[in-house]
């Protein structure tokens, strides 16, 4: 990391660029380098203009640094500002090294973990570290990370990328012109919800541990009234849609299932029931309940297997099955009414609380 | 212990008092001393007649040796073989020093651990083991790893206590004249002490089993416009409805049962058997609500487990760890005998 001066001149170039970047400095905060308002009484204020952003597929690795390959669609001059920018604050501060430490933390866990994580589709390393070229992997791992999915497409957002990840701050905000920012009053750093994930998906995408308050089911089998079952795990999706449930020719296909929820409990079972309506060879409450037990058992031995592991990423881990655990049981209660609603319902714009 | 000649000799005293103990040694398994079949082709008989059975309050430790106080109900020369059997067999092979080694554990576990599992209604150390009288206090709790109610008596049991547990063993059989444990086994004999929970078994005798039932915590909570305390504890009779009632204007519930591995609907059946006919609360959200709270419990007592070492740190996150998959077995539930009881019920 640069000093304040080399900041502000960075800072400067990018607003020159069309981009704003107010009130804001970078240093060490609880979360590693993160973004913090010089002045907490004034509003913060991050704008990266569609313009700007660029296509995590567009960028690659030159001698080491983080650059755009073709740089034919941006304005002159921003392809160097981005290169000296990945260098100084981003890939070359302290990205590259944090993603290296956690993939390798992940390839060194014993072999009965890491055969857990596949099993439960949170681990795969064949998909992970697809490149021979491993700092080239590294750089993929690390963009993923820091990218806005938008249409298909994975976006770098220069300056607004490094601002931290926190469950109970707002989302992004996204402007007319297609571009990203982040606003507003903040008394410590400033934060952002990347997305929708859960605390194991959130650990295994962004290699941190956040006490996420909701959690989607992991991939199990199990056997519903005679009836096979294959739950489709994953996370990240919108909440607040039902899931997906198909009756397939030989089993019960389920994608997702939203199991927990801290800020609405009643949501997850309510959710699921509208879910099921129409399938007859369901009892959609016994199943709510099966899943949730496959994934509680699951966790369980996971967290025997990590058992005396003794590793930074091992524990790493163990917080994100306690942390899933603890998801997991935020479920009690129904809505009567949304499970007659067709699940009619939108993402509110500002972080959740539980209705009175 | 002693040698296999001696066992011997001892087993011919106790038949000689009544007792039977066939096709039987002691000798270390995979749980500690235990006892095996000689010949596992044949069946092992092992009997304590009602006689021979000594009242936990009539025992007392005397230089050192557990003996019985008021020997005049007891055959003659009884008392005498019931010292020689704890000397050598029980409280003195391994008995004192096991119990020992656990309680001094769990004392020196960390602060928040402790208050932890306080709140709980697990662990108190200030009840359990003052250290006022630590070789009474540990006979006392070796006792209580040792003994069982018999026609509302709590009873110790010679050569059956020896028997080591396992939750999906046969129980004792208590229906003749004293208690027995038979039948052929292939390796050491086990039998189900009792019905407990994963984490209350290790806390109560110090030792994980994966037991498949789970009873609550203890807690407080808010239900509705209602206050709840649920009052943990294991150990009843598990496929009876819990005890639900008002009380001062708060809903206490008393012992639910939260999963059963073999019986996986029957948790929210009883729960909500027990709660028919009580206005204001919503049984199935209320039955979610206190799996959550005791989810979140352990959940809880695991982070504050992170990084204590000892043996009982390892067992108490293993504890925690089979209760978490013990409260994971309940889904569904039996729509036959609610509605059996709902047409039983006066209202109905």
């Amino acid at each position: 990391m640069a000093n304040a001066a080399a900041w502000h001149t960075l800072l400067e170039e990018f607003r020159a660029f069309g981009g704003r970047a107010e009130n804001v400095t970078q240093r060490e905060g609880p979360y590693g380098l993160g973004l913090f308002p010089i002045d907490p009484a004034k509003p913060v204020e991050l704008v990266v203009p569609k313009a700007l952003l660029v296509p995590a597929d567009n960028v690659v690795l030159d001698d080491g640094d983080a650059i755009i390959q073709d740089d034919s669609a941006f304005p002159r001059g921003y392809a160097d500002w981005f290169r000296r920018y990945q260098a100084d604050y981003s890939w070359g501060a302290e990205g590259e090294a944090s993603v290296t430490r956690f993939e390798t933390g992940l390839r060194q866990l014993p072999e009965h973990v890491r055969h857990a994580l596949q099993q439960l589709n949170l681990y795969r390393p064949e998909q992970r570290l697809p490149r021979e070229d491993m700092r080239d992997n590294m750089l993929r791992r690390f963009l993923n990370s820091r990218c806005l999915g938008r249409q298909g497409r994975l976006l770098v957002m220069p300056i607004v990328e490094l601002v931290n990840h926190s469950p109970a701050a707002n989302n992004w905000e996204t402007h007319p012109d297609g571009g990203v920012a982040v606003s507003g009053i903040h008394n410590g750093e400033v934060m952002v919800k990347y997305s929708n994930a859960d605390p194991l998906r959130r650990l295994m995408g962004y290699g941190f541990n956040a006490p996420e308050p909701m959690a989607f089911s992991m991939r199990v089998r199990l056997q519903h009234r005679g009836q096979p079952v294959l739950v489709q795990g994953g996370g990240g999706r919108h909440w607040f849609q039902p899931t997906g449930i198909e009756q397939q020719e030989d089993r019960l296909l389920v994608q997702q299932p939203l199991l927990g929820f801290r800020q609405r409990p009643k949501l997850p079972r309510s959710l699921f029931f509208v879910a099921c309506k129409g399938l007859d060879t369901v009892e959609p409450a016994e199943l709510f309940d099966q899943i949730q037990q496959a994934n509680t058992l699951a966790l369980v031995h996971l967290l025997r297997q990590l058992e005396g592991v003794v590793a930074e990423t091992a524990g790493q881990l163990r917080n994100g099955c306690l942390d899933q655990l603890d998801a997991l049981s935020h479920h009690a209660g129904q809505r009567q009414g949304l499970t007659n609603a067709e699940g009619a319902m939108s993402e509110p714009r500002h972080p959740l609380r539980e209705p009175p | 212990m002693g040698s296999a000649a001696d066992w011997h000799a001892f087993l011919d005293e106790f038949r000689a008092f009544g007792g039977k103990a066939e096709n039987v040694m002691q000798r270390k398994g995979a749980f500690g001393l235990g006892l095996f079949p000689i010949d596992p082709s044949k069946p092992v008989d092992l009997l304590v007649p009602d006689k021979l059975l000594v009242e936990i309050d009539n025992v007392e430790l005397r230089d050192g040796d557990v003996v019985i106080k008021d020997e005049t109900a007891f055959p003659e020369g009884y008392p005498d073989w019931f010292r020689r059997y704890q000397a050598h067999y029980s409280w003195g092979a391994e008995g004192r020093e096991n119990t020992l080694a656990f309680e001094e554990e769990l004392k020196a576990l960390p602060n928040n651990v402790q208050t932890l599992m306080k709140r709980l209604g697990l662990y108190n150390a200030d009840k359990r083991f003052p250290g006022q009288e630590p070789e009474q206090e540990l006979l006392q709790r070796f006792i209580q790893t040792r003994c069982i109610n018999r026609k509302e008596r709590r009873v110790i049991m010679p050569m059956i206590d020896l028997l080591n547990h396992a939750p999906a063993a046969k129980p004792y059989d208590m229906s003749g004249e004293g208690i027995a444990v038979n039948g052929l086994y292939d390796g050491e004999v086990l039998v189900k002490y009792s019905v407990s929970d994963p984490i209350r078994r290790l806390i109560a005798y110090g030792f994980n089993a994966p037991e498949p039932v789970a009873f609550s915590l203890f807690f407080r909570l808010q239900h509705q416009d209602l206050q709840v305390i649920v009052q943990g504890a294991g150990g009843r009779q598990p496929l009876q409805p819990c005890k639900v009632e008002l009380k001062e204007g708060r809903l206490v519930v008393q012992q639910p049962l939260l999963g059963a591995s073999k019986t996986p609907k029957m948790p929210r059946t009883l729960f909500l058997q027990a709660c028919q006919g009580i206005e204001g609360v919503e049984a199935n959200e209320l039955f979610e609500q206190i799996q959550q709270r005791n989810t979140l419990a352990l959940v809880n007592l695991l982070r504050e487990l992170q990084g204590v070492e000892g043996d009982v740190a390892s067992k108490l996150r293993n504890g925690c760890l089979d209760q978490l998959a013990a409260l994971s077995h309940q889904f569904g539930k039996r729509d036959d005998l609610l509605e059996k009881k709902l047409a039983a019920s006066p209202a109905a």
